[in-house]
């Protein structure tokens, strides 16, 4: 029985699929008619009667658009359609006029009174859409229209529409930036809204506005009052919110709260300001304070580092990289948080916290250390992934986990089909034999005979920093110089067989490397090899001869200055020319005075002036030549292998305000919780979790009619002056009723402007409905007298123009 | 911050495109870069056109996505990303999955309108789609009817009688404020209240032998010619994990009326679930206050309750956290040492009955001993073993009862090794010695199954504790899905 069931809905599962593709056929046929048929065809359906008709041309318009054509031509054959009553018709005219109103701002007018009146819907999700659509018209003459309209929806009892207009405000911005006053006036209202959804998107227009608003303090003013109330309800904001708000808060936090405070816990009991990198706090023990208010902002993000949406994380990961030290940043478990996304199976995503990872572990590795396994790199990852889990890898090695993350290393190094990846490990590598040089060393050395190119050339890089770093110790040098002896031996082995041909890089970096190590080696090695080498000087590649010479040089310089400590002065002339390292020396130099290369003859000559004209220049030659030579940067890997570039932009923040330039905190004193509604019921008496635990302020009703109904869990009481006047619900309406008769006078004229284009017919039927609108959309109007004045007057300019 | 939306299939062929203003270029201008960017396959979705503007894309099975973003702000670089994944959960949910460019071509009047509201002044705006529902009416007419008897159909096989047509809240008049939970639609309804709950578990591993006994190794490769011999000379060689983790997710479908509160208990078990992450709807203080209570007003339809990680690490057990399917793993055998052994131990779980997918996936590569030419299959007990080139060769063994023993021995053949019966003539022991080993790099698992997770997490009890709207009589149908996948199960060496 089940079964059969199971087969019918299986059965018209495929019908749908096909009833689907059968609905393509028929809106594609239109679109695939050639094309000089094609715009007849779509504007006999638009300027047809029936709203099918209609609805099926509007269908083939946004269809060719989003297919790339252009739709230009429909215009005025679409803009007529703005007056339908049918919402799917009048919603795909929107999205259009929103795309092409500036190509033809004229015409696009005609539709602005149609939308307006749109604006007094019973559904609230069409006067959010007529709101939206009304600013995304982008018609700079229209502005003061909108700004007309903000200033009723920016009181409308839906939040929905309150949203909608808090994005318009970017708009208005945006066409007009004298506006700014207004602008920010009815933003930071928005912003102290209480709801969610409002202050959501008020967040995301304050967000992309500051950008543009100059770089004084003054476009922080919406925040001041509003820093606690955010700090509480962040978590009831869409996750893009979120991230915006974080963001937001770090910025301002740099700017006006005090820089935490750490107290050491050594032996200096010192107390520090936060320093900007990790890497600086010189203790790692110790307490810190933060100010009252900068804790309350991090201790809303404890709750957060749940959330589902990674760029929340980066967000709080990037606040806590940049206002509180590394203590804070694993007592809210970022660290863990970063570590889930970066195992999580979205690659893309988990790439960006790697690299977030490696910057944050490289001024403070103890925070991954626990989970370094987690970044052992599998071989279905991709180069990028690779190469950022190698750099962590190697950023984590300490004394307990090298053993485990050398023999990693070195499995990528010796085992990975891609070059790149062993090159990366190699480096990798180099930088762990900081910790346990002995056993790499002898692992490379192994190594050499293997590898070829660039890869060799890591590897000599590895060796020459293990060997540097030892013959820095100066603790138990007779030790250290017989490893130095063997393993230079054990190179200049693998200079002389011929069986696998060096390349000229590995090559002369050997040579170099035997060169270098002259001194410490007791000149045992060099001489040797020079013999060998000069017989083949000239088949030699450029690098090679160069490095020669200057092998030749320092064993030269070294024998120098041993004769001169162990003869007599007047002998020494004499050993010096029988020397037979001075022989060598003397003939590579005849050799490199031909050479083709520029740099080798030149260094010919300078050698030949430091060495060849007297035991005074001796000294001077073999300070010049045998001076110590820091240890190659082995830390270069973050450098090569580039930090995302977006990323790292991300990462910057503005620097710590002086404190003497602080605000007081009472400027973050809360200001009053704008409410606007009409009866709704609370969230929070549905969902717990949704709308507890705020510590934002009461929100207090600028409606009398709302106050009562409002909440059912918290009381309502009124705190902090009153910015806001109760208004009874008499004064409110009539207030209102003057104002939007006044709005149908102007509407009338313009439309009456409107008419005498060859439209007129669709205009017609819009104004009998004006009386009913005023019960539906009550809304509260606060502006001044004055401001009513201005508007009124931009209007009338707007009108005389058109 | 976002400038434009392009959907192209595969081959880089436009299917859709949405500009947020004329300025934003056509998809036509991009195409070369695009397709350029495309061939490299290894790289970041990330292309860079200028210093002011870059595109992220994602890649799914057969769509490509890309999303114009301008650089001035320096704004969240994830924000795209989880744009783009906003969008493919919206797009499925209006257009069902899995998604096809058909569906895409056929709607994109809807799809110009949802991205309309998702995107404002190239701001996210309204990214969840039990919200666009409310403001975009879904479907066709014509699809809405067979959905609907889709729905019956289904609602029939679930032996329920009441023939009441779902109501879609989009055709109804929205006279009423609405609903202020974010995350679910106002006004749903349903005839058949179900919801169900699925676990899935990925189990990404890396696995080692652990070192044989040098006896056990010289004893084999003398046994050469009994090439069943070896495999029973152990019963099993441990592996040792060397990384690894579970991923886990708990996926909810909800076809609820009204505004439930819902409690679903998981029994833990004692795992330590690292630092999950939850959906909007959770109450994570619930969590924290009781570990393994998800107390929730759910979402309506499909979404993901929580994600949770299990650490082979630090676990004390960690072979035991792995699942249904254990290997055996051996390479390096024979005269020339280059024969290997894979054999797959499948326990006999009750709620298991079979392995779906079974694919087991050796990659050869030897530097120093020539290139690989050839993966001969010298046993097979069960599917079918193919050599695919460059050293790669996949032993497919599709759907397989549990506790089966299947087992694959195979030869590396190598283009410097001597020809083969040379070889057999002079079986001397001292070269035998001395031969290096040619070991496949890595073997790699891939299966499914359905039935239980290798952390062993369970649901204890999905409660319906508050049901407003829908009536206290009403029991909705429950149901509990497990499911265990293969990520990166790799075998080196």
């Amino acid at each position: 029985m089940a079964d059969s069931f199971s087969k019918i809905s299986s059965m018209l599962e495929s019908a749908r699929d096909f009833t689907i593709e059968a609905a393509v056929s028929a809106s594609t046929r239109l679109v695939d008619t050639p094309s000089s048929m094609r715009p007849k065809e779509i504007s006999k359906l638009l300027n047809s009667r029936s709203d099918r008709d209609i609805l099926s041309g509007m269908r083939c318009v946004i269809s060719l658009i989003s297919r790339g054509e252009d739709g230009q031509m429909y215009f005025a054959d679409v803009v007529k359609n703005v007056t339908t009553s049918n919402q799917k018709i009048k919603n795909l005219v929107l999205t259009y006029l929103i795309r092409y109103a500036e190509t033809e701002p004229d015409t696009a007018l005609l539709s602005i009174n149609s939308i307006q009146k749109s604006l007094n819907d019973k559904d609230p999700i069409n006067r959010a859409k007529a709101i939206r659509s009304l600013a995304g018209i982008r018609i700079q003459t229209i502005v003061p229209i909108l700004l007309l309209c903000i200033k009723r929806t920016i009181s409308d009892p839906s939040p929905i529409v309150r949203a909608a207009t808090a994005i318009s405000l970017g708009k208005v911005y945006d066409m007009d930036n004298s506006t700014k006053k207004q602008v920010m006036d009815y933003l930071s209202k928005l912003l102290a809204d209480s709801e969610p959804q409002v202050v959501t998107s008020a967040i995301k227009t304050y967000y992309k506005m500051k950008e543009n608003l100059g770089d004084g303090n003054k476009k922080w003013d919406p925040i001041h009052g509003n820093f606690r109330r955010f700090c509480g309800i962040v978590r009831e904001l869409d996750e893009w919110a979120q991230s915006f708000l974080i963001e937001l808060l770090t910025e301002y936090s740099r700017k006006f709260l005090p820089r935490p405070k750490l107290y050491l816990k050594d032996s200096s009991n010192q107390v520090i300001d936060l320093p900007e990198n990790w890497k600086l706090i010189p203790f790692p023990i110790y307490d810190i304070t933060f100010d009252k208010d900068l804790e309350l902002f991090l201790d809303s993000l404890k709750l957060l580092v749940y959330s589902a949406s990674e760029n929340v994380i980066l967000s709080i990961a990037k606040a806590l990289y940049s206002l509180a030290p590394p203590l804070s940043f694993r007592s809210l478990q970022v660290n863990s948080a970063l570590v889930r996304i970066a195992t999580s199976s979205k690659k893309h995503i988990s790439y960006f916290a790697l690299q977030l990872i490696s910057s944050i572990a490289e001024q403070d590795s103890g925070l991954f250390d626990q989970s370094f396994k987690k970044f052992y790199v599998y071989p279905t990852d991709s180069l990028t992934v690779a190469k950022s889990k190698l750099e962590i890898l190697s950023l984590l090695v300490n004394d307990n986990n090298h053993k485990y993350i050398v023999e990693e290393l070195k499995y990528y190094a010796a085992h990975s089909k891609n070059v790149q990846i062993s090159k990366e490990a190699f480096k990798a590598i180099g930088k762990c034999s900081q910790i346990a040089p002995e056993k790499i060393l002898s692992w490379c050395l192994k190594q050499v005979k293997n590898r070829t190119g660039p890869i060799l050339n890591e590897l000599l890089t590895v060796i020459r920093y293990s060997i540097q770093e030892k013959s820095n110790l100066t603790t138990n040098i007779a030790n250290q110089k017989e490893e130095i002896i063997q393993t230079t031996y054990k190179l200049s082995l693998i200079l002389q067989d011929r069986t696998f041909g060096l390349e000229g890089e590995a090559k002369a970096s050997i040579i170099w490397f035997i060169g270098e190590f002259t001194d410490a080696a007791n000149n045992t090695i060099g001489p040797d090899v020079l013999r060998l080498l000069i017989r083949g000087f000239a088949t030699e590649p450029e690098v090679v001869r160069y490095q020669i010479l200057v092998l030749a040089a320092k064993s030269f310089s070294y024998e120098l200055n041993r004769i001169k400590k162990e003869y007599p002065d007047d002998e020494i002339d004499q050993l010096v020319n029988e020397n037979i390292v001075c022989l060598m020396f003397q003939h590579i130099l005849q050799l490199s005075k031909y050479d083709a290369s520029y740099d080798t003859r030149d260094r010919a000559r300078m050698l030949n002036v430091l060495l060849n004209t007297g035991s005074e220049q001796a000294q001077l030659a073999s300070l010049f030549l045998q001076v110590p030579k820091p240890a190659p940067f082995v830390n270069s890997l973050s450098e090569t292998s580039s930090h995302n570039k977006n990323l790292t932009k991300y990462l910057e923040v503005s620097d710590w305000s002086n404190p003497e330039d602080l605000p007081p905190a009472s400027v973050r004193k809360e200001t009053k919780v704008q409410v606007n509604k009409l009866g709704t019921s609370g969230v929070s008496s549905v969902s717990s979790g949704f709308g507890n635990g705020t510590k934002s302020p009461v929100p207090s009703s600028s409606h009398a009619i709302s106050s009562a109904s409002f909440n059912s869990n918290e009381k309502p009481k009124f705190t902090g002056k009153q910015t806001y006047q109760l208004q009874s619900l008499d004064d409110f309406f009539g207030s209102d009723e003057e104002e939007e008769e006044e709005e149908e006078e102007d509407e009338e004229e313009q439309e009456a402007d409107g008419a005498e284009s060859e439209t007129e017919s669709s205009f017609e039927s819009s104004s009998g409905e004006s009386s009913s609108d005023e019960s539906v959309n009550p809304d509260a109007e606060n502006g001044s007298a004055q401001e009513e004045d201005s508007d009124a007057d931009s209007r009338k300019s707007f009108l005389a123009r058109n | 911050m976002f400038e434009a939306v392009y959907i192209a299939d595969i081959n880089n062929n436009l299917v859709f495109e949405y500009l947020i203003n004329l300025s934003s270029p056509k998809f036509k201008s991009l195409t070369p870069i695009l397709s350029q960017a495309a061939q490299n396959h290894d790289q970041l979705p990330l292309i860079e056109i200028n210093p002011e503007y870059f595109i992220v894309f994602e890649k799914t099975k057969n769509l490509l996505i890309y999303v114009l973003c301008s650089n001035e702000s320096h704004s969240n670089p994830l924000m795209p990303l989880i744009f783009i994944q906003r969008l493919l959960e919206v797009m499925s949910d209006y257009f069902g999955t899995p998604l096809a460019l058909t569906k895409i071509d056929a709607n994109n009047d809807t799809l110009t309108l949802l991205i309309n509201e998702m995107l404002d002044d190239g701001t996210p705006n309204t990214t969840d789609f039990n919200k666009l529902r409310e403001l975009i009416p879904s479907k066709s007419f014509l699809s809405q009817l067979l959905s609907t008897s889709n729905e019956l159909a289904s609602s029939a096989a679930a032996h329920v009688t009441k023939s009441h047509m779902p109501n879609h809240s989009g055709s109804g008049a929205k006279l009423e404020p609405l609903n202020t939970i974010p995350w679910r639609r106002s006004n749903v309804k349903y005839t058949n209240n179900e919801m169900y709950v699925d676990i899935i578990e990925t189990v990404n591993v890396i696995l080692k032998p652990a070192k044989l006994a040098k006896k056990t190794q010289l004893y084999s490769s003398n046994n050469h010619f009994d090439s069943a011999f070896y495999s029973s000379l152990k019963a099993s060689s441990q592996m040792v994990p060397i990384s690894g983790h579970i991923l886990g997710q708990i996926n909810f479908i909800s076809h609820l009326t009204g505004v439930p509160l819902l409690q679903l208990l998981l029994s833990i078990n004692g795992l330590d679930l690292q630092l999950p992450s939850f959906h909007k709807c959770i109450e994570v203080e619930r969590w924290l206050s009781s570990p393994g209570t998800l107390s929730f007003i759910p979402a309506d339809g499909k979404s993901v309750l929580m994600n949770y990680e299990i650490d082979l690490d630090s676990a004390h057990r960690a072979n035991d956290l792995l699942g249904l399917i254990s290997v055996d793993y051996r390479s390096g055998l024979g005269v020339s040492k280059n024969e290997f052994e894979v054999k797959l131990i499948i326990d006999n779980v009750k709620a298991v009955s079979k392995i779906e997918d079974m694919k087991v996936e050796i990659f050869c590569e030897e530097e120093g001993l020539g290139e690989v030419t050839n993966v001969k299959s010298n046993r097979i007990t069960h599917g079918d073993f193919t050599y695919k080139g460059k050293g790669h060769c996949e032993w497919n063994l599709r759907t397989v009862n549990t506790g089966i023993l299947p087992l694959l021995q195979g030869t590396i053949i190598t283009s410097n090794m001597e020809p083969e019966d040379s070889r057999e003539s002079t079986p001397n022991l001292i070269a035998v010695t001395t031969v290096k080993p040619i070991r496949p790099e890595y073997v790699k698992l891939t299966f499914n199954y359905k039935g239980s997770v290798p952390s062993g997490l369970k649901v204890d009890s999905l409660k319906v504790v508050s049901a407003k709207g829908m009536g206290d009589t009403v029991k909705p149908y429950k149901g509990v899905k497990y499911i265990t996948r293969s990520g990166d199960f790799v075998i080196r060496s």
